[in-house]
């Protein structure tokens, strides 16, 4: 199987997710009870009014067709109009996409690379006080709810001392040059929540790298701890770690909500909240159709670098039933056979590993 | 089944216990987040009788007080006591985690096992399904599974359950899959064993270490994202005494009376560090690798 | 760096001094002693092989020589000397220019010592830019011409996965001596290989070796390996060396009752000369046995076999026959990837074969063994009985050794008492109180003996044994030969034997199949394949094989393939049942 398939391949399930994944949500939402036109217009409006209303939103249709028709002007960016406004939902959502995009991509950025950093110096530092230190930071962030972080960052920076605004006082009308001064504490705080896991997830890995043969091949070799670790474990370390970073990133979509709703930022998490809550379902298929598609991305980005990272997966043949199960070999028995004190102190290595955080979907 | 031939059941009893406290002496992360967890459940449990005042009822002349004999940390804006307004708190949260994590570890085990051992078509689309559901944000899925059917403990309980399965079923099922290569696994099938029996004799006791840290790691998930619920005014209704709803009431007033806030941020905090180093202790005392097994799944 | 070269203490005439070593691991509040009182010296050129069982600190001993110490052991006492330099008080810097640069390691699997997201060229670069040698390309591939590897300018693009396991050892040679260094610690460097490649890959060594006159450490489980390189041995058990002599003395006149042991176990060695006793007997002369009068029907009939995993995959057994007979054993020998798994997974019914016939026909049960598990019927399931390679996965390690056995007892013959579970411990040796553990409890030896017992609890009549001593220490391996030629003995027993090493078959088999590339190559009556004449694949094979004893390397091609099948087909039949496959000289 060429890289080229494995690739194709990845795509195609991606997009079936992605189907899927509008599938349920478009079946969720039609499955709520009560009936949206009576809702819009109230319990007094006229039977004929309902009746209007509904032909006007399409209600009358069949589920399938009115999903296919969904499905199809969402692809075109036509995500169809809100209940509460009447404006499209698509302009609106895009300025709060903006917004959201605003805080996210710096928090994802700087968390990521800071993040990762720690988590392999921590690994690599393990049992030393600098462990000990990233580890219990990591710990007590990563059990401190969002919404917490957000309120001491504003009690000490915007009130104990003034140098962010405590609130977005501007609505979703607003600027990126008039939101630029409000971005930097919801940041922070998305920085801080999405570095905490990634820590402790690369923190493992590189501990589980850092224990294998092939580093202490280089270590014999007589490389320094520098060379070992930057061009021996990381590449190696990175790759579990990955798929939680990918995770994170999608998962900011949701911080971003507790942190929007503290901050009153026009993002996204905050037109999720409002939408959730005048029970604008146009609005809401959409956010959610936008998030599924920022997961599924995510996750195929992360297997796309796991595929650039990883020689093995790039060239070997991966088929997963190219062997029935309780047939495949393995040579490590063989090695097993004399290893010794190297077997059991690989066993220990292994069985020191933290626990590393796979997913917070 | 034909286990105890020569030793005597209190000896056989005694060594399980060693086996079961083993990891305890050998972990003091797990030892301090069972700890937490116990202590937890314990003020919960006894919440009633330790509170000393009940904590809905409001007393306008004694509003925002500070630490004083009959209040300890004080009460809030509506005069009600901060003290037992936490210890109550804690009850409904550890109620809907322990309900909600209980069913979704469960069913995600079972799922995750019966589907890494068919290795088919009914494979696939579970995984695909999975996929799709893991998609969708759970704070979105939870506004307005909650906004439409109200925030009972149920609804609740069934709606976090769907949002964590898949994430279980995931993980279960690429920890299933390497247990499946053993040997054991094999000599089952050349026995001509029924796939059923194949998944529960052999395949789900050998994986229950990964469950256990998985269900560790979940609740704590979970009882973050049910106190986020209720802050944003999506779960407990006021005036119930919630952790979350009691930062989002005394948010406000955080410099004239810290302790509305910080008290109930304290406990959640506690009990989530408590969860987490138990999962970091089981793995650790467990010699699961989930950062390996995340790779395979 | 070559500062510490320059002064070699020629003066003392070695190169390496082990004074006395003595090292423990810490675990928890406890000091587990690993090594003690380790004492030995190496000269420029000469080889010290160190032998023992898993466990005995060989390895310990062999990476203290690079100053490595595994996380929580230390130096207890004694000092370890390399080119006049206490390693262990070396700098930093110092210790780094041992480090492949004075001493160097060529570990045991290849497979996982080489950093996989690297491009070997780049790796072997690293081992001479670290050392401060030049390092380009023409270097890089210098070294690996070195090691007798094809086509360098294209190895070296490659990423570890991308080679076989000898292809992989011998890079790992490459780097260890990029630096020329004057010590080689070899730690079980052809475990994991087959036995052509192994010949070949300590022939390499050893040449190397004179060339660059480095001192060799050699440790190993496998007295073949040693006694063929090394030019003194020592013994070690329980961290301490109990014998060091010269090889050819050690053989001759082993002294220590450990080495004594060691030596009365190797395979072959205390069966074949006692045939009275044993199961050997059957093996090459016709045995006396009523059945012999009139041949009883195989039990086991496979007729043009082809076996494939997936459909555009090439098949991994293509036309193969063999038979079975009652109470035979038949050994079914070649090197990773010849087929003989495939071989024994299909006549357990995991794998469905795709053509041929394959019958069982035993004692009032017969069927169609074509047919998988689940088209079996329970006599046949019963009949047939697996052994596994590895008792540490065979085992499931969350049920006790009594529900071990108790499950086939109750599947195939309805009931399982703890009398009963009893009885089938006590017959592999093992007493009753067993059922009650865990496997983590047992030893390797004892696991493998409830992976007996387990396939015994269902009362077959042909067991297929998959590599079972492959993981186990020499004297453990003997006793479990032992028990399952005994057992055979007792119960009537056929059995389909599956191994890579031809020594272990030597003693077990009645009847040995040859397996390469998927087919069989020859099969006969094992005293007449073992004297010849043979395909030539067996000989290569015999050849490559290294008896504990003789101290000379054979010379053996593991890259060139000297032999295809003839054109025409067909067997060759040299009567008694011993044919060989038609091939001509490629």
């Amino acid at each position: 199987m060429t890289v080229l398939t494995t690739v194709l391949r990845r795509i195609g399930t991606a997009i079936l997710t992605i189907v899927l994944a509008s599938l349920f949500v478009f079946l969720a939402i039609q499955l709520l009870p009560g009936d949206v036109a009576q809702q819009l217009l109230g319990q007094n409006a006229t039977p004929d009014a309902v009746k209007a209303l509904r032909e006007s939103l399409g209600l009358d249709q069949n589920v399938w067709l009115r999903y296919g028709n969904w499905l199809i002007g969402a692809a075109h960016g036509d995500f169809g109009t809100s209940l509460v406004s009447g404006d499209p939902v698509g302009p609106s959502l895009f300025v709060a996409f903006r917004n959201s995009m605003l805080i996210a991509v710096p928090a994802m950025l700087i968390g990521v690379t800071v993040s990762l950093t720690l988590g392999v110096v921590a690994g690599v530092r393990r049992g030393r006080a600098s462990d000990h230190v990233i580890s219990l930071i990591s710990l007590v962030v990563m059990s401190v709810p969002e919404f917490m972080v957000a309120t001491v960052l504003v009690l000490v920076f915007a009130i104990a001392i003034p140098v962010f605004p405590a609130v977005v006082l501007r609505g979703s009308d607003a600027t990126v040059l008039q939101l630029l001064p409000s971005v930097w504490l919801p940041m922070i705080v998305l920085t801080l929540a999405m570095a905490a896991y990634i820590v402790r997830t690369a923190r493992s890995s590189t501990i589980d790298v850092m224990a294998s043969e092939f580093i202490t091949t280089a270590e014999l070799k007589g490389l320094s701890t520098r060379q070992i670790v930057w061009r021996h474990a990381v590449p190696s370390a990175l790759l579990p770690t990955l798929n939680v970073v990918a995770l994170n990133v999608a998962w900011l979509l949701g911080g971003v909500v507790v942190v929007e709703n503290v901050f009153n930022y026009p993002g996204m998490g905050k037109l999720m909240l409002e939408s959730v809550f005048n029970r604008d379902l146009p609005t809401i298929q959409a956010i959610a159709l936008l998030s599924a598609l920022i997961y599924v991305v995510c996750n195929l980005a992360a297997d796309l670098v796991a595929l650039a990272l990883d020689p093995r997966l790039r060239t070997r043949q991966r088929g997963r039933r190219a062997r029935p199960r309780g047939t495949a070999r393995r040579p490590a028995a063989l090695a097993a056979a004399s290893a010794g004190p190297a077997t059991a102190d690989t066993a220990t290595a292994t069985a020191g590993t933290s626990s590393a955080r796979k997913d917070r979907a | 089944m034909t286990a105890a031939l020569q030793s005597s059941p209190l000896t056989r009893f005694r060594g399980r216990l060693r086996g079961w406290t083993t990891p305890l002496r050998a972990s003091t992360a797990l030892s301090i987040g069972l700890g937490l967890i116990a202590l937890h459940v314990v003020l919960a449990l006894l919440a009633p009788v330790i509170a000393g005042h009940d904590p809905v009822v409001t007393d306008s002349t004694n509003v925002l007080s500070g630490t004083t004999w009959s209040h300890w940390l004080g009460t809030d804006q509506y005069g009600r006591d901060i003290l037992s307004r936490v210890l109550n708190g804690g009850r409904y949260a550890l109620l809907v985690t322990f309900l909600a994590t209980t069913i979704a570890v469960a069913i995600g085990t079972v799922l995750g096992a019966v589907t890494a051992y068919a290795d088919n078509w009914f494979d696939e689309v579970v995984m695909r399904v999975v996929d799709a559901l893991l998609s969708v944000p759970s704070i979105l899925a939870l506004l307005v599974v909650v906004t439409v059917f109200d925030s009972g403990l149920w609804v609740i309980v069934l709606a976090v359950t769907v949002v964590y399965a898949p994430a279980v079923t995931r993980v279960v099922r690429g920890a299933a899959r390497t247990v499946i290569t053993q040997d054991y696994v094999t000599a089952a099938r050349a026995r001509g064993e029924k796939p059923l029996s194949i998944v529960f004799r052999e395949i789900l006791p050998n994986v229950l270490d990964v469950v256990l840290v998985e269900y560790a790691m979940r609740a704590s998930w979970i009882v973050l994202l049910i106190s986020t619920l209720s802050f944003l005014g999506f779960g407990a209704n006021p005036p119930t005494p919630d952790w979350g709803l009691m930062v989002q009431e005394n948010r406000t007033a955080l410099t004239v009376v810290p302790m509305g806030t910080l008290a109930p941020i304290v406990a959640l905090a506690t009990l989530v560090i408590g969860l987490n180093l138990s999962a970091d202790g089981l793995s650790k005392a467990l010699g699961i690798d989930r950062a390996q097994q995340g790779a395979t799944s | 760096m070559t500062t510490t070269v320059d002064d070699v203490p020629t003066t003392t005439g070695f190169v390496v001094r082990v004074n006395d070593l003595a090292i423990s691991y810490t675990a928890g509040r406890t000091d587990v002693p690993v090594v003690r009182g380790v004492s030995f010296d190496i000269r420029p050129g000469r080889a010290l092989g160190l032998v023992g069982e898993s466990g005995s600190g060989k390895s310990t001993v062999a990476r203290a020589l690079l100053a490595h110490l595994r996380r929580g052991s230390r130096i207890v006492a004694g000092s370890v000397e390399v080119a006049g330099d206490d390693v262990f008080a070396l700098s930093p810097v110092d210790t780094r220019a041992l480090r492949g640069g004075t001493a160097a390691l060529v570990a045991q699997n290849a497979g996982q010592a080489l950093t996989p997201s690297m491009r070997v060229g780049r790796q072997l670069r690293e081992a001479l830019e670290s050392h401060g040698l030049p390092s380009g390309d023409d270097r890089v591939q210098e070294l690996v011409r070195r090691v007798r590897l094809p086509d360098p300018e294209s190895i070296v693009l490659r990423y570890p996965h991308q080679l076989s396991g000898g292809q992989q050892q011998r890079i790992a040679i490459a780097m260890a001596i990029a630096a020329r260094p004057q010590v080689l610690v070899l730690d079980e460097p052809t475990t994991a290989l087959d036995v052509v490649t192994q010949a070949a890959v300590l022939e390499l060594i050893r040449d190397l070796a004179v060339e660059l006159e480095m001192a060799i450490l050699l440790v190993s489980h496998d007295l073949g390996v040693v006694s063929s390189m090394a030019d003194e041995i020592a013994v070690m058990r329980d961290g301490v060396v109990v014998e060091h002599r010269p090889t050819a003395d050690l053989f001759a006149t082993p002294e220590h009752a450990y080495t004594r042991e060691l030596l009365a176990a190797i395979p072959g060695a205390a069966l074949a000369p006692a045939p009275a006793d044993g199961f050997a007997e059957s093996a090459g002369s016709a045995e006396p046995d009523p059945a012999a009068v009139a041949p009883a029907p195989p039990v086991v009939q496979a007729d043009g076999l082809v076996i494939r995993y997936a459909r555009h995959l090439p098949a991994a057994v293509q036309d193969v026959s063999f038979t079975i007979a009652p109470r035979e054993t038949l050994a079914v020998v070649g090197e990773s990837g010849s087929g003989k798994s495939t071989l024994a997974t299909a006549l357990a019914g995991l794998i469905p074969t795709e053509s041929g016939t394959f019958r069982f026909a035993g004692d009032g049960v017969s069927g169609d063994l074509a047919e998988p598990v689940s088209g079996r019927s329970l006599d046949l399931r019963r009949a047939v009985q697996l052994v596994f390679q590895n008792a540490d996965t065979s085992l499931n390690p969350r049920r006790t050794v009594g529900a071990a056995i108790a499950r086939p007892l109750k599947l195939f013959t309805g009931t399982a008492s703890a009398e009963r579970v009893g009885e089938i411990l006590t017959e592999v040796g093992l007493s009753p109180s067993f059922a009650a553990r865990l496997p983590a409890q047992l030893s390797g030896g004892q696991r493998q003996r409830v992976g007996i017992a387990r396939a015994l609890a269902a009362g077959p009549q042909l067991v297929i044994a998959d590599e079972i001593t492959t993981a186990l220490d020499v004297r453990v391996q003997a006793e479990i030969l032992q028990l399952l030629a005994d057992l055979q003995r007792d119960k009537g027993l056929s059995c389909l034997f599956i191994s890579h090493d031809l020594a272990v078959v030597r003693g077990v088999a009645d009847r040995v199949a040859v397996m390469t590339g998927g087919r069989i190559v020859e099969i006969g009556p094992t005293g007449r394949v073992f004297a010849g004449p043979n395909h030539p694949y067996t000989r290569q094979l015999l050849d490559a094989t290294l008896e504990p004893g003789t101290t000379e390397l054979p010379d053996v091609q593991d890259a060139v393939a000297t032999w295809r099948d003839a054109a025409g087909g067909g067997w060759r039949d040299l009567g008694d049942g011993h044919s060989i496959r038609n091939w001509e000289d490629a």
